[in-house]
């Protein structure tokens, strides 16, 4: 089993562990970007669980097998909305006893400095960072998921790094 | 290539995008320190990411769980398909606008209040909510090469990019301040800026930043380009006038959570039907689309979409830094063109043509420059080099029948350029000067 597409056929036509492979190969990168996103790893398992999931649940309405990584990010997109909306009623709730409260974890990185400093970034620029770095997409991948121009990508990859340098050349003073 | 053109293409360079200038800009570090530290200084920042992303994504495998629940869900065969909106559905095949007709059929239209499942929405709501919008932030697809004519006319051709845009209204509704960046235009990539009642241009291409004193710019631009809430005022005042019906889709799964997707389908079979997808919390306008529909097909034109509402826009936006070199053209102060006076439309196009020539002639190239769009005289100078021409005829002038091109005048001329040489027939372009009545100006075509 090579190919993203003959494992997409070949689930389609009633081999469902044909989709192990492309669990086993794009584990890492949607791990990577909800984390980043989420900055809970616990969190982001389950929802990477749920996508690969709904993923598999729908291969059969993705129009062109190329595009399946750019379809499987857009997918974790929406379940991560879902949940925090979800996450929003659970707050509105007045009791919730049996729901045990769960501390985010954060995650032991080496780079703590430059972690804390995209989390800082404001979102549209931390989306494109944590897709194309955590989530090892091209530019172009990256536009796909957004549904953006692949300039606006670039150009906002570019404003994020000044940002980011900017930011960790503060923090390094600081140190 | 100039360091500022380098570093704004430094990204592109980096992740190896094609069309990016690779030569240029290999040049161009071999040559610059600054630019090569900066370079640099992004490499050293995309290895630590590189290194901190494959971090982030390690962890123990998840296949074993995934296969556990799709062997479930095979087995019970429950439908847990990915979400998709009804609109998605609906337009991503031509063919399906005839099943989408039947289902507005179905629908509540001339109030303008729909009834889902357990939730009632009004248009109302979201006219009353973009009242209280006074910053937008805009991204357009297919929109960037429309021609902006005096008639209205405009038109999204395939080909072209896409253009983004900030906007801020006052009280009043009125902009106080815009940017649009368009990826490519017929002058190439441009960015426009409406500031302290000014509008400027910025032509990257040309180095040339264009000032102008005219509040007619922003008439000029359609209202669906300039701000959300005119598009929803105007949607509001065509239903109100009777002019169309607007249906809502019914979603499969209508809730609190899914957007409110507004369609407006004329019944003639040609003609152009427009969504209006309406966030469901905030009542605002999320997106909007054009179609144009050709018998039971819809081919796309353009799609807008609305984020950041009132968040405050990065002073940065409206900033602009511009190279040293750079041309400036200031028509709000400085005299532009051509008095008319008595002149008719043709009289007066053709003046400017032949004033033109005669101030190279007479080697005067600062008032040779006002005439051509007030290029500055040493850039003309420049331009033309050691020239001496002699005209040979001008005229007669008629209007210019390219669309988008009313109120502009073509000027043919046969001109000897240099003493000996043949004759050369030309077509110049000549126009009314913006935010300067009464004044006339050669556009280009020399």
């Amino acid at each position: 089993m090579e190919t993203d597409a003959e494992c997409i056929r070949a689930s389609l036509d009633g081999h469902p562990e044909a989709y192990g492979h492309l669990v086993r190969r794009y584990q890492a990168p949607l791990m990577g970007y909800l984390v980043g996103r989420l900055r809970d790893r616990q969190e982001a398992e389950e929802i990477a669980q749920e996508v690969f999931v709904r993923s598999y649940a729908g291969l059969a309405t993705l129009k062109k097998t190329s595009a399946f990584v750019p379809w499987l990010f857009g997918i974790a997109n929406r379940v991560v909305k879902e949940s925090h909306r979800a996450k929003g009623r659970e707050k509105r709730l007045p009791f919730s006893d049996d729901v045990p409260a769960r501390t985010p974890v954060e995650p032991a990185v080496p780079d703590e400095t430059l972690q804390s400093s995209v989390a800082e970034l404001n979102e549209r620029y931390r989306q494109v960072i944590v897709l194309r770095y955590h989530g090892r997409m091209t530019c172009e991948q990256v536009a796909q998921v957004l549904d953006l121009p692949l300039g606006t990508v670039t150009k906002r990859l570019s404003r994020a790094y000044a940002m980011l340098r900017e930011k960790l050349n503060s923090r390094e003073a600081r140190t | 290539m100039t360091c500022r053109q380098c570093r704004e293409s430094l990204v592109a360079f980096l992740e190896k995008i094609p069309g990016a200038p690779v030569a240029e800009i290999e040049r161009h570090l071999a040559e610059c320190d600054a630019c090569r530290g900066e370079a640099a200084a992004v490499r050293a920042l995309r290895d630590r990411m590189i290194q901190l992303g494959e971090t982030a994504g390690a962890g123990p495998s998840i296949e074993q769980t995934v296969m556990d629940r799709i062997a479930q869900h095979v087995q019970q065969k429950q439908e847990v398909g990915p979400m998709m909106t009804i609109r998605e559905r609906f337009f991503a095949h031509p063919w399906r606008l005839s099943a989408a007709s039947i289902v507005f059929a179905a629908l509540i239209s001339a109030a303008l209040i729909f009834v889902g499942r357990g939730n009632r929405y009004s248009f109302a709501q979201t006219v009353e909510a973009h009242r209280n919008v006074r910053t937008v932030h805009v991204l357009i697809e297919n929109g960037a090469r429309l021609t902006m004519g005096k008639d209205g006319a405009f038109t999204y051709p395939p080909e072209s990019g896409a253009t983004e845009m900030w906007i801020e209204v006052g009280e009043d509704g009125k902009p106080v301040r815009v940017r649009m960046d368009m990826a490519w235009t017929d002058d190439g990539p441009k960015t426009v800026f409406w500031r302290d009642g000014k509008a400027s241009v910025w032509f990257p291409s040309k180095n040339v930043f264009l000032t102008i004193n005219d509040t007619r710019v922003l008439s000029q631009i359609p209202k669906e380009f300039l701000d959300p809430n005119s598009m929803v005022k105007a949607l509001d005042q065509r239903v109100s006038a009777g002019k169309v019906q607007v249906s809502q889709i019914k979603l499969l799964y209508e809730s609190d959570l899914n957007p409110k997707v507004l369609v407006v389908n004329p019944p003639e079979p040609e003609g152009t039907v427009e969504v209006y997808v309406i966030d469901p919390k905030t009542k605002l306008l999320q997106e909007y689309e054009k179609y144009k529909k050709k018998g039971t097909e819809l081919e796309f034109a353009a799609r807008f979409r609305f984020t950041e509402y009132n968040e405050p826009i990065p002073a940065s936006v409206f900033a602009t830094a511009l190279q040293a070199d750079v041309t400036r053209v200031d028509w709000s102060k400085q005299e532009i063109g051509l008095a008319q006076g008595k002149m008719s439309d043709s009289e007066v196009s053709e003046a400017v043509v032949r004033h033109f020539f005669e101030f190279i002639i007479a080697k005067d190239y600062d008032k040779a420059g006002a005439i051509y769009s007030g290029l500055p005289g040493d850039k003309l100078k420049k331009a033309i080099g050691p020239m001496a021409p002699k005209v040979i005829s001008i005229g007669p002038a008629k209007p210019d029948d390219r669309p988008g091109r009313k109120g502009t005048y073509c000027v043919p001329f046969e001109v000897e350029w240099s003493p000996g040489e043949p004759h050369k027939n030309g077509t110049a372009y000549v126009r009314p000067v913006e935010g300067q009545p009464g004044r006339w100006m050669l556009d280009g075509g020399i």
